[in-house]
């Protein structure tokens, strides 16, 4: 058997099988320069398997814990902050609707002294729709809808470059 | 609470208990952090990628599979993260054969004085440090991790026999050092 290194390695890892181990074991008894290869190799392993562990600095438990909590922080007032803009519109959205609507039941209500009759009430309410958005507030529709887009399209991304960071 | 399997405490963590993570810290970082500082050969690097690592781990801690082992998953992600930062320095990467092929030879290549010789402590973090970057990492996994040489191939995507032929190659080129230092009673 020739005795190289890749030998003496797997016999120092207990990988040999059991002629290997008797025929190197009967050559490092015999022979004085694959004993002293073998000691030195047993001397690396050990050396290797001493040293001790090192230690990042004192706080690093805590600071990635931080960073956690901070994101995970960040993130609800985010959220917290979606919801307070999506209340808003909302509510905005309610009240202009709303407004329409009572417009319109009133303007109904004038032109007809019968008993108010709801069909009439809903042409009513779109034919106002219409001519609102044919005049000047079809501008005023178009900056709410922009408005919305922008914000909508802030908290994506965000959310996006979140995810991106993180799930490399 | 210290004495909890690494997968319940992912479980906890996952639960909503996010301070539980911290237990997952203090389990891993030192070994981590070994290893890092070797393949990095810098404290400052090291200590922001082991950081990177554990955030990266707690945001994909939904994709772990219960039956994998959460250091091999972690460290795979150490190393990843490791090799990225070193391909953003621009420094050599050693990939699978690339590593395994190429020739080092560190026994002509560097000279020790006699201060160097004389801490021998430190002697073998120095011969550590000259080695390439895939050695020092099988050396760290191995001896500062105890992973086996199969757990070592899942972290580094590499054959189990060359994470062999990278373990043997890193011993034989420390043992040449100690012999031609005449270190070996020394350090024993």
């Amino acid at each position: 058997m020739t005795i190289n290194d890749d030998i003496l390695n797997r016999y120092l890892d207990g990988e040999l099988g059991s002629d290997e181990l008797n025929e190197l074991e009967r050559l490092l008894n015999s022979s004085p320069e694959i004993r002293k290869r073998m000691d030195a190799l047993r001397s690396v392993d050990l050396a290797l398997k001493n040293i001790e562990e090192e230690s990042p600095s004192a706080g690093f438990t805590s600071s990635v814990m931080a960073k956690l909590t901070g994101k995970s922080s960040l993130s609800r007032s985010q959220n917290y902050l979606f919801v307070f803009v999506a209340g808003i519109m909302g509510i905005l959205s309610l009240a202009v609707s709303g407004y329409f609507l009572v417009k319109t039941l009133n303007a109904a209500g004038e032109s007809s002294s019968q008993a108010p009759d709801f069909s009439a009430y809903l042409n009513s309410f779109i034919s106002t729709l219409i001519n609102i958005t044919s005049k000047i507030d079809l501008s005023m529709i178009g900056a709410f809808i922009s408005l919305i887009l922008i914000i909508t399209g802030y908290f994506f991304f965000e959310n996006l470059k979140h995810l991106k960071k993180y799930s490399r | 609470m210290r004495n909890l399997t690494d997968l319940e405490i992912i479980e906890s963590v996952i639960k909503g208990n996010q301070s539980d993570f911290a237990i997952l810290i203090d389990r891993y970082k030192n070994r981590a952090f070994s290893m890092l500082k070797r393949l990095l050969k810098n404290e400052m690097d090291a200590e922001e990628v082991l950081q990177d690592s554990f955030l990266k781990a707690y945001y994909a801690l939904n994709s772990f599979k219960k039956e994998a082992k959460f250091s091999t998953w972690f460290y795979r992600i150490v190393y990843n993260t490791a090799i990225t930062k070193i391909s953003g320095k621009k420094r050599k990467i050693e990939m699978e054969m690339s590593s395994v092929e190429e020739h080092f030879d560190l026994v002509s290549s560097y000279d020790f004085n006699e201060a160097e010789k004389a801490d021998t402590a430190g002697f073998i973090h120095i011969l550590i440090r000259k080695l390439p970057v895939a050695h020092a990492a099988v050396l760290s996994m191995f001896y500062f991790s105890s992973m086996s040489c199969e757990e070592i191939s899942e972290v580094m995507q590499i054959s189990v026999s060359n994470v062999k032929v990278l373990l043997y190659r890193s011993r034989n080129s420390l043992r040449q050092l100690l012999e031609k230092n005449n270190l070996k009673e020394e350090i024993l």
